[in-house]
């Protein structure tokens, strides 16, 4: 009986701990694969019209199902026999999801989103097949920026579809209320932070709930422009960009000033990203950063009177924006019937008359297709009065001042620690402590590209 | 008589065997699906923690030895991990437990609608844990009711998960809500198969509420209580969703418990290597923790 009991008991614990435990085995094992590394195949050189019906998986993350449907139909109208799935994966899931996918089932995806950052690491990884001789014309038909994005080592290794900048919206009525004059729309009378934040400390004094609230508030995509008007620089450099300086005077300057805007409670804290925008658009924020995207919500609230004026900068420091968006990418390991499906997709998405964007209605971000961008300034949302001026605004500064982020083959990693570092900085944290913690979590994580 | 116990023995055998075959298919499918659900991924962790790769390649993986292992054991925010995940279990396993069980013992008294407070108490373990993570993480937010609630009884707001400082204590009051209820039916259960006897002849000998508990109640719940004790642990040490959902291991990576972090290099960082030996890692700490628990409520020798 006791040796029953002992024997029992042991077995149920050992399940407990097995079972609970090892769950966690099969999120962790290894990916079994003996593909090469670097850029991981050649794409189809002559796109063929499939003669026989066949279904090619799309992944992505820039656009939610409902959004992109219009142009898969279009798709689907224009080329019968190739059927796209799309899966929509929210962002902050979408490296994790195409690391399972792309590593664990060869041809789970065919063609995916990248985000035009991640491409270094993305080739390190052989996650991109080489698309050079696929679309011999992409250097004629997309903007300068998304080409540099598209573009590894002289190779181009993705279709860039959209690109982006940020401009500063205001609240008028709440400017109005602290006798705050209006901002124009005019990049040479860009606003200063240091002015910017004064006045919201006026606005939110006056009835504001908050002054001053960044869009992606702890993401390197919307502060990597503060620490350039800062000085600091983007935030590495050397050999492929893999000797971090995240802690230099100029990004101390600029996150010290980040972190006060939470001290002194012009932003809020313990808000996720997605949050941010109803902020703003419940008439509660006097200033709000974000993408000309958030126009089609904002022109959408009939009562919110708002306008925009240019990104601002450091008094003294030089224009910097935030630009750069989605490419798509051909997984090298699909079969040859899906590669050439998929390429006829990206080809229909990136070139083909302008590209997606002419499909979309509640689309306020420009395609990297220059013929889509010009047919894409003339779309409905750029048409409110409140948003007057946004599109001249948006092309200056896609011409003059927008940044690409950094690009490094270590920018997944760069990417995660500065986000942490950021939400340290955010909730209190003194900058000096999180960028120099910052600095070394980066020598430590970029040793292996070394 | 000597023939008696030998037929008597051998029909027990026939027996046995044939409880035994029965027993054997019985746990057929449930030992099938441990191999191949658990034991052989933990075998394949065990594997991956001796090889290397770049992050997310497609590439073949070199074999590495202990490297790995080394590289994990220089690394400053492993050990900070290790001490925040032990922290974390050394304070929200006895505390978990001490509240089911008191609340256990206080509803099997006889309460006015115990039924009612049971259901009440048990409810937030049927909520999804990431329904209560979120509604916990909208709650505790510096602008948030709680801290409404606070100010309006004249108490300071407090930064739960944002500060570093309470960010721990915040995530123990976020998984003990859901726990304690759980683990709480089990030992009701456990109470309340405790023959009423005991009860009386304490009784009738003059215990208290006080001696009764500690010399009846505890000792004739000893096996709920080790199953409790054991699956809260792990429960605990595995614990993930409010990590990912509202702190990703911050603020200055107090929260960065080994369950979160293993995932986020194996997905997020594509590492899987690493992953796999800090995996290795937990396994280890979890049992030898476990084999303490067992020791610690081991039943006397001859008592049943």
């Amino acid at each position: 009986m006791h040796v029953h009991k002992e024997v029992t008991r042991w077995l149920t614990a050992g399940a407990v701990v097995t079972a609970a435990a090892l769950a966690l085995a099969a999120c962790a094992g290894a990916p079994a694969n003996d593909a090469a590394g670097g850029i991981g195949g050649v794409g189809p050189s002559t796109l063929t019209e499939p003669t026989e019906p066949i279904t090619i998986t799309y992944a992505g993350a820039a656009y939610a199902a409902d959004q992109i449907q219009p142009v898969i139909d279009a798709f689907h109208k224009a080329h019968p026999n190739i059927t796209v799935e799309y899966e929509s994966v929210p962002f902050d899931d979408f490296n994790s999801v195409l690391a399972a996918r792309l590593t664990n089932a060869s041809d789970a995806i065919d063609v995916f989103d990248v985000d035009m950052p991640r491409t270094d690491a993305y080739v390190a990884r052989g996650w991109l097949a080489d698309l050079t001789p696929t679309f011999p014309a992409l250097a004629q038909s997309v903007d300068p920026g998304s080409l540099e994005a598209a573009t590894v080592d002289d190779k181009v290794v993705t279709m860039p579809y959209q690109t982006s900048s940020n401009i500063l919206y205001y609240n008028k009525t709440l400017l109005d209320a602290a006798g705050i004059a209006t901002p124009t729309t005019d990049p040479a009378a860009r606003l200063t932070w240091e002015t910017v934040t004064e006045d919201a400390a006026k606005a939110q004094k006056a009835g504001a709930q908050y002054g001053l609230v960044f869009d992606q508030i702890d993401r390197y995509y919307q502060l990597e422009p503060l620490a350039i008007s800062a000085g600091g620089g983007p935030g590495a450099s050397g050999d492929g960009n893999l000797t971090p300086e995240v802690a230099n005077a100029g990004w101390l300057k600029a996150f010290t000033w980040y972190g006060s805007l939470f001290e002194d409670g012009l932003s809020p804290r313990g808000v996720a990203v997605a949050e941010t925008p109803n902020l703003f658009a419940a008439g509660q924020t006097a200033y709000f950063v974000g993408g000309p995207w958030w126009g089609t919500q904002f022109t959408g609230e009939t009562d919110l009177d708002f306008g925009v004026t240019a990104f601002p900068s450091f008094e003294g420091g030089e224009a910097s924006t935030p630009t750069g968006g989605w490419s798509l990418g051909l997984n090298p390991n699909a079969s040859a019937d899906k590669a050439s499906a998929a390429a006829i997709f990206m080809q229909f998405m990136g070139l083909d008359d302008g590209g997606y964007a002419q499909y979309l209605s509640a689309l306020a971000v420009p395609p990297s297709n220059l013929e889509g961008s010009a047919k894409f300034y003339e779309a409905e949302t750029f048409k409110d009065p409140r948003f007057a001026g946004v599109v001249d605004l948006i092309k200056s500064e896609l011409a003059n001042t927008s940044t690409l982020r950094l690009q490094t083959v270590g920018y997944v990693e760069f990417e995660d620690i500065m986000t942490r570092a950021f939400d340290d900085i955010i909730n209190g944290t003194d900058a000096t402590q999180a960028l120099s913690g910052a600095e070394k979590d980066l020598t430590e994580a970029w040793a292996k590209f070394q | 008589m000597s023939t008696a116990i030998r037929a008597g023995g051998r029909r027990h055998t026939g027996r046995s065997r044939r409880d035994l075959a029965a027993g054997a298919a019985f746990l057929a499918p449930t030992i099938a699906l441990i191999i191949v659900l658990r034991v052989a991924p933990a075998l394949a962790a065990v594997g991956a923690s001796t090889k290397s790769g770049l992050p997310g390649s497609l590439a073949a993986p070199t074999f590495v030895g202990a490297d790995v292992f080394a590289r994990l054991f220089a690394k400053e925010s492993f050990w900070e991990s290790v001490r925040q995940t032990l922290v974390f279990n050394i304070l929200v396993n006895p505390i978990q437990i001490a509240l089911a069980l008191a609340l256990a013992v206080l509803l099997t008294r006889r309460l006015p609608a115990s039924g009612l407070w049971r259901t009440l108490i048990f409810l937030p373990s049927a909520v999804p844990l990431a329904g209560s993570t979120i509604v916990w993480g909208i709650a505790l937010r510096p602008d948030g009711p709680v801290n409404g609630a606070l100010e309006i009884l004249g108490l300071p707001a407090q930064p739960w998960f944002t500060s570093p400082d309470q960010v721990v204590f915040s995530m123990i009051v976020l998984a003990s809500w859901i726990g304690i209820g759980y683990w709480m039916m089990f030992l009701i259960a456990g109470i309340n198969d405790i023959p009423p006897v005991y009860f009386e002849a304490a009784r009738i000998d003059g215990a208290g509420a006080l001696r009764t508990f500690f010399s009846v109640t505890i000792p004739m719940l000893r096996r709920p209580l080790l199953f409790v004790l054991v699956a809260d642990t792990v429960a605990n040490f595995v614990l993930f969703a409010p990590v990912q959902i509202l702190t990703s291991g911050g603020p200055e990576g107090n929260s960065n418990f080994l369950m979160y972090d293993i995932f986020h290099k194996s997905y997020e960082l594509s590492d899987p290597y690493e992953a796999s030996a800090e995996l290795v890692v937990l396994l280890v700490i979890m049992v030898a923790i476990v084999a303490v628990q067992f020791r610690l409520l081991r039943t006397p020798e001859g008592e049943e």
